[in-house]
């Protein structure tokens, strides 16, 4: 192990030449790294020294795997919601990516990897620690942030809630409560930001469907558009935006052929609810 | 009809996928090494120029690998 004072990235890789190799680069851009030869090794670092804001693991290591460790990192540390996780992989897989999202893993390295990519995805995580880092640390005694841990508390219960039954189960249940939820996140938002946050139209609307889906719920496209908050035209660009992202999909009426619906995907349905997990997380419950 | 190569075929054996593997990271190490040494400005020429000839070399040899990754129609161990 390689302790110095101010390190805030954590590279852990059971082969050292990519230690080093991937330390030099970081450090060719300023980003100061300690280093961890085994899973082992790195929760052990993990323990003794908080600062770390940033780990980047190799996918596979001989004792235990980047996935597993990542999710002990995650069950661990679960008091540290800032901690971002990287991890770097020879060829993306369905299965890795998915469980990469499970871990709300800040982003998924193909190898070989170069160094400005490398760093970017480094320095974008060191910031978004930082941000969120800030987020718990200040203000958390005004009325603004109670109604954000109390709409946290209700979010992280949906999203136990969406974890555990079959989308089609909740969909048809209809529970009340868990129709408002969506809502109440953005009446929390504005009431926290107020104007200094613009509607952002994709967002509403793929709340929208959500709370449409929970609903039972079919959204026409004249509908979602107005839930966008935005002009018709601005909302039909971001419809195509979100169509070409395969976060929703168009179905047409049966009933009435000029009329077509919009509903999220299984793949936007999943986003949402790796959302709302993630929210939970990083946003404390009441002390 | 596509001229199959020896010893590759349609279901390959786990040691292939992790060999090549093997192969990647060590391009992996060879790729991020030369282009931060590339970085510096203080290179002379004849030396850059074999560094990056040596780095685009890597860099056609990891594509190689993923055509053959993709030849073989399995994905390689996850590491």
């Amino acid at each position: 192990m390689d302790i110095q004072a101010h390190e805030r990235v954590l590279l852990v890789d059971d082969d050292p030449r990519a230690l080093k190799a991937m330390s030099r680069a970081l450090a060719g851009g300023g980003i100061a790294c300690v280093t961890a030869g085994s899973a082992g090794d790195a929760l052990a670092l993990l323990r003794s020294r908080a600062r770390i804001d940033v780990v980047l693991s190799d996918i596979y290591m001989p004792s235990m795997d980047g996935i597993e460790f990542l999710g002990a990192v995650r069950r661990e540390f679960a008091d540290r919601p800032w901690l971002q996780l990287l991890l770097v992989t020879g060829q993306a897989s369905v299965t890795t990516a998915v469980a990469a999202m499970r871990l709300d893993a800040s982003d998924y390295l193909i190898k070989p990897v170069e160094p400005t990519p490398l760093r970017e995805a480094v320095g974008h995580a060191l910031a978004r620690a930082e941000s969120i880092r800030r987020v718990r640390h200040t203000a958390l005694d005004t009325p603004q942030a109670a109604e954000l841990q109390r709409v946290a508390a209700a979010v992280r219960d949906l999203a136990q809630e969406l974890r555990q039954a079959d989308s089609a189960t909740t969909a048809d249940r209809g529970d009340l409560r868990t129709l408002h939820l969506l809502q109440r996140l953005q009446d929390a938002r504005e009431s926290i930001f107020r104007d200094a946050v613009m509607p952002e139209p994709a967002w509403e609307m793929l709340a929208e469907l959500m709370r449409a889906r929970l609903a039972g719920q079919q959204v026409s496209v004249t509908s979602l558009a107005m839930a966008s908050k935005s002009p018709t035209t601005t909302a039909l660009r971001r419809i195509e935006d979100l169509l070409a992202c395969g976060l929703v999909a168009r179905v047409p009426d049966p009933d009435d052929r000029r009329r077509t619906y919009v509903e999220l995907t299984p793949e936007g349905l999943a986003r949402m609810q790796l959302f709302l997990e993630g929210f939970g997380r990083l946003v404390p419950g009441p002390q | 009809m596509t001229k199959q190569e020896p010893g590759v075929t349609s279901a390959p054996d786990p040691t292939v996928g992790r060999r090549m593997h093997d192969a990647n990271s060590e391009l992996s190490i060879a790729v991020l090494q030369i282009a931060t040494l590339l970085e510096s400005e203080t290179l002379d020429a004849a030396t850059r120029e074999a560094l990056e000839e040596a780095l685009a070399a890597c860099r056609e040899s990891a594509a190689i690998l993923r055509g053959v990754w993709r030849l073989l129609g399995s994905p390689p161990p996850s590491r």
